[in-house]
């Protein structure tokens, strides 16, 4: 499943274990006290073995760009678990524990909440997304609904979706705007196709039942209409439209952990996967249709577990959100592709991001480097990476 | 097995998990799941041998119902017309101990009478207070039913045919019209169905179904058990001696009802309700496909207006929808023919899987063809429905549903 | 006892609880930074009640001052507990209930890991990370009926308490 090259074809590489430990003694301090679970043998064997597969040569120890604070959003009164931009990057969506989902933009001024909606759910909203128009927001609830809020009618909840037995736990719009994917606690993926685009009337498309356990995250491919899940059974899997039905096509195994968020690639290439095992997956289709390989591995940066990792399409830069507070940008190496796998390096970090988990990063669409967090300590927090 | 090599290998033990088979596996518990298990073709050839070892005058007769589905599914497999696959399971069958074997074509001619009459009832009372409501939603596939009472109790259950499903008025003919008929107590009649899914074991196995002498339906299995045995005995389907079915009160053997994969409800229902109450039976009904090919809905128009309007509602994201639009009072149907399985029963959960050379879809084509090429002429069949309607009372053919709650106690809260 | 006619462990073994902490002259001075440590932490989670027996936690030797380590500079804290059977079924349930009474009462940099002392319980893998899933955590705690039951355990004890 993951080759353990470096690029001359070797499968050991000296120099890259010697920095990698180094490395790894400067991160994280508290190694020695064996507090932390994530540092199992398990983990630390795999980032021995699979340690070429990622420069963790001076990229990786050497952060050569920097992620600065713009502003730091406050409003939610619980923990924030998802920020999403609009396509026109000048509208920042954020949804927390306080049920609430609040719409932040741009004034003379800076930053400010816009917009509280407030009335569309009775537990958590633990997802948002943007439609590729910009004119529907989706929220998903743990009240077992997800809803549907237009822009055209004051943010209005125009429709509201119901079907999940249990905690709604994502929503993710299609490329076209056509279909909008849910899952939930009750195992499922729904597909709900836009009927109506004037009355916003859905229609179950396809219920999808390939997860064993909860379903965490969905993310359609940004070239076509290719859906991506991952979930409590530590997979990712995926799934496309055969004409008649929906149907479930690879499923990508490797993470020893719950898998908290997926996302593609600006080209809808590759898979980036975020996982409880602490680990980021970089996953490709080496042999289409539906033969995924696992390309990368990111292990060793983070602490905690990884709950978020966003795909920068105008940079390619990686980022992620962990549950040791920290953000981290991650950059490919270049040079590394050519039909040999790719490789990552920490190229910014922010130790302590947030005063508590860090929950959600989301690229801006439209600015490159700019990236929104969301964290446990109720903030938004917005950044931007400087240049090389 | 040896390959071509002769090297020895093992033949992978077809292992299917109750998830692969159960439309409704979201939702079965596991009290469910032992009443599933109970029934199996081990335990059938279990309860055949014992029986066999047992002198003559206390055996118990032994009686097997095939549902087409799931002989046109093992003549696909097996590369036979149904019919011909009909008469060799009915050979296999004798062979392994069953005396009698029929179709449920007759119980089925019965259960669409019946859902007729209760759609022509709906319809006349329509508006009245007190009145059933519509529309009538069928009441055939036990997937559908299991999960309407745990989810949607209130909501769907008085919505759904009182009609038993074309298994359990099998139960009723064999159990008490024909035991009457030769005879023989209830409870020396064992009763086995073959069937195309899994959800059937549910539904034999309902408190409804039982008598103090014991179920109308004391064992389902399905094809895809029926492989298994086969492949224990390294047998084919035509091996077993081609042996004519028995035929339940003189009717023919295995009728069709054309319209559906799933025993054609909702074509019964149009045609007859049409001819019943406005004079119009449109013949042979063309339905048109909706949003996906699992819903296709025909109307029957008659004085240049509509005046009924049925669907054929397949698969999972169709209940859904289907429920959406109860829910929100803008279902446009009069019947709607709800089946849990894509494709309707032709597709069952429990069917034999495609034999190697054919892909899934060219299969279930083949599946459908020689379900709609069963030799039996409905036609021919109306004075065995009338003669067992006129015996048989109704409450043998209908029965009731229950608002399932699911109270586990707080402690066992799943989180 | 909702839900469950019959006690798994029907004849739990009861042991000594600890005294209670004497209160040190720095404690009650406010101008001392006082650590967390492994013994308020403790405190913290002794009194928890067994969702089936009339005891503490302490009481059944689920919770144990050793099986607690805290360390207040890198803001983690991570306690072990022993079910009292290895297959007991109120084993996340108790998990839950120690995680809840933490994060109510910790400060919030802190890092709460609730975890089954290893080998104490068959499902040990499953019930660890169910308990390390945050989100399954908020959404039970938004669970209305499993809330009751999770604060009926976090009642101090009567003062009888079984004892």
């Amino acid at each position: 499943m993951i080759r353990v090259l470096d690029e001359n074809g070797g499968l050991l590489n000296i120099t890259n274990y010697f920095f990698f430990h180094i490395y790894i003694f400067l991160q994280i301090y508290c190694l020695a006290t064996c507090s932390n679970h994530y540092f199992n043998t398990y983990n630390l064997f795999w980032t021995l073995i699979a340690s070429p597969l990622f420069a963790v040569g001076s990229t990786a120890v050497t952060m050569s760009r920097k992620l600065e604070p713009v502003c730091s959003l406050s409003g939610h009164t619980d923990r924030v678990w998802q920020v999403a931009w609009d396509p026109a990057g000048r509208t920042l969506a954020s949804c927390s524990a306080d049920k609430t989902v609040r719409l932040w933009s741009e004034t003379g001024a800076g930053w400010s909440c816009a917009t509280i909606l407030a009335d569309g759910h009775e537990r958590t909203v633990r997802g948002v997304a943007f439609s590729p128009s910009g004119r529907l927001l989706a929220s998903a609830s743990f009240d077992s609904t997800a809803a549907v809020w237009d822009r055209e009618q004051a943010w209005e909840c125009a429709a509201t979706l119901e079907g999940h037995e249990s905690e709604v736990k994502a929503v993710a719009w299609s490329r076209s705007g056509k279909y909008l994917a849910t899952c939930s606690r009750d195992k499922s993926v729904w597909l709900w196709e836009l009927t109506d685009d004037r009355e916003l009337d859905f229609e179950c498309a396809a219920v999808l039942m390939a997860h064993t356990q909860d379903v965490k995250r969905v993310s359609w491919s940004p070239v076509e209409d290719r859906l991506a899940s991952c979930g409590y059974d530590d997979t990712v899997r995926l799934y496309r439209d055969d004409g008649d039905d929906w149907v479930t096509g690879a499923v990508l195994k490797g993470h020893s952990s719950t898998v908290w968020a997926v996302a593609w690639d600006g080209a809808g290439k590759r898979i980036a996967s975020a996982s409880d095992d602490g680990t980021v997956r970089i996953w490709a289709e080496t042999q289409p249709p539906d033969q995924w390989s696992c390309v990368a591995l990111l292990s060793g940066f983070h602490q905690r577990a990884v709950y978020d990792v966003a795909w920068c399409p105008l940079t390619g830069l990686l980022a992620t959100a962990c549950g040791d507070d920290a953000v981290r940008v991650f950059a490919e190496e270049p040079g590394a592709g050519d039909g040999g796998a790719p490789a990552f390096g920490l190229v910014a970090s922010v130790p302590r991001a947030h005063g508590r988990d860090v929950n959600a990063v989301s690229w801006s669409p439209t600015e490159r480097g700019l990236l929104a967090s969301a964290g446990d300590d109720n903030l938004v927090k917005l950044w931007r990476v400087s240049e090389e | 097995m040896v390959s071509a090599g002769g090297e020895s290998r093992r033949l992978e033990k077809a292992t299917i998990s109750l998830s692969d088979c159960l439309a409704c596996s979201g939702c079965v518990t596991s009290a469910e799941t032992v009443l599933i298990e109970q029934q199996s073709e081990q335990q059938l050839l279990r309860v055949l041998r014992e029986n066999a070892a047992l002198p003559e005058p206390e055996r118990r007769t032994v009686v097997a119902s095939l549902a087409p589905a799931a002989v046109a599914s093992l003549a696909a497999a097996h590369g036979l017309e149904a019919a011909a696959a009909a008469r060799h399971l009915s050979g296999y069958l004798r062979q392994l101990g069953v005396q009698f074997v029929f179709d449920v074509g007759l119980a089925r001619a019965l259960s669409l009478a019946e859902a007729e009459d209760e759609l022509v009832e709906r319809l006349t009372r329509r508006g009245e207070p007190d009145a059933a409501p519509l529309p009538l939603l069928a009441s055939a596939c036990p997937g559908f039913i299991c999960y309407a009472e745990k989810t949607h109790g209130k909501l769907l259950l008085p919505h759904i045919s009182r009609v038993r499903s074309p298994q359990q008025v099998a139960g009723s003919l064999l159990k008490r019209r024909w035991a009457q008929q030769r005879g023989t107590a209830p409870d020396r009649i064992y009763h086995v169905a073959l069937m195309p899914c899994f959800d059937k074991k549910l539904e034999a196995a309902r408190d409804d179904f039982r008598a103090a002498d014991g179920q109308d339906v004391d064992c389902v299995i399905t094809p895809i058990e029926l492989e298994r045995l086969l492949e224990a005995e390294g047998a084919q389907l035509a091996d077993a001696a081609a042996v004519p079915l028995d035929r339940l009160l003189e009717a023919p053997e295995l009728l069709v009802h054309a319209g559906s994969g799933s025993g054609g409800y909702a074509e019964h229902v149009l045609r007859a309700a049409g001819r019943r109450l406005f004079g119009a039976d449109p013949g042979p009904v063309q339905f048109t496909p909706g949003r996906n090919p699992d819903l296709l809905e025909a109307e029957l128009a008659a004085d240049g207006e509509v005046k009924l309007r049925v669907a054929i509602a397949n698969g999972f994201r169709n209940i859904q929808n289907l429920v959406q639009k109860l829910k929100r009072r803008r279902c446009p149907y009069d019947y709607v023919e709800v089946m849990a399985c894509p494709s309707g029963c032709v597709n069952g959960g429990a069917q034999s899987r495609p034999p190697a050379e054919l892909d899934a879809r060219a299969h279930l084509a083949e599946v459908r063809r020689l379900y709609a090429a069963l030799p039996g002429d409905e036609n021919d069949a109306s004075d065995a429905v009338r003669r067992a309607r006129e015996t048989v009372s109704k409450e043998l053919l209908h029965t009731e549903y229950h608002v399932i709650e699911s109270d586990t106690g707080a402690l066992n809260i799943k989180w | 006892m909702s839900g469950s006619d019959r006690l798994e462990n029907v004849n739990p073994q009861i042991h000594s609880t600890a005294g209670q902490r004497p209160v040190t002259a720095a404690e009650l001075d406010n101008s001392v930074t006082d650590p967390i440590d492994a013994r308020e932490v403790f405190d913290l989670v002794r009194d928890i009640a067994d969702p089936e027996h009339p005891l503490t936690l302490e009481q059944l030797n689920v919770v144990e001052q050793e099986l607690i380590e805290v360390d207040p500079a890198a803001g983690l804290v991570q306690v072990q507990f022993t079910p009292t059977i290895p297959h007991c079924s109120m084993a996340t349930l108790i998990g839950l209930s120690i995680k809840v009474k933490l994060e109510r009462s910790l400060p919030a940099r802190f890092k709460i890991d609730v975890r089954i002392t290893p080998g104490s319980h068959a499902s040990e893998r499953a019930v660890n990370k169910q308990l390390a899933d945050k989100e399954r955590v908020a959404a039970a705690t938004e669970n209305g009926r499993l809330l009751e039951v999770v604060n009926q355990c976090l009642v101090p004890p009567a003062a009888a308490g079984g004892a």
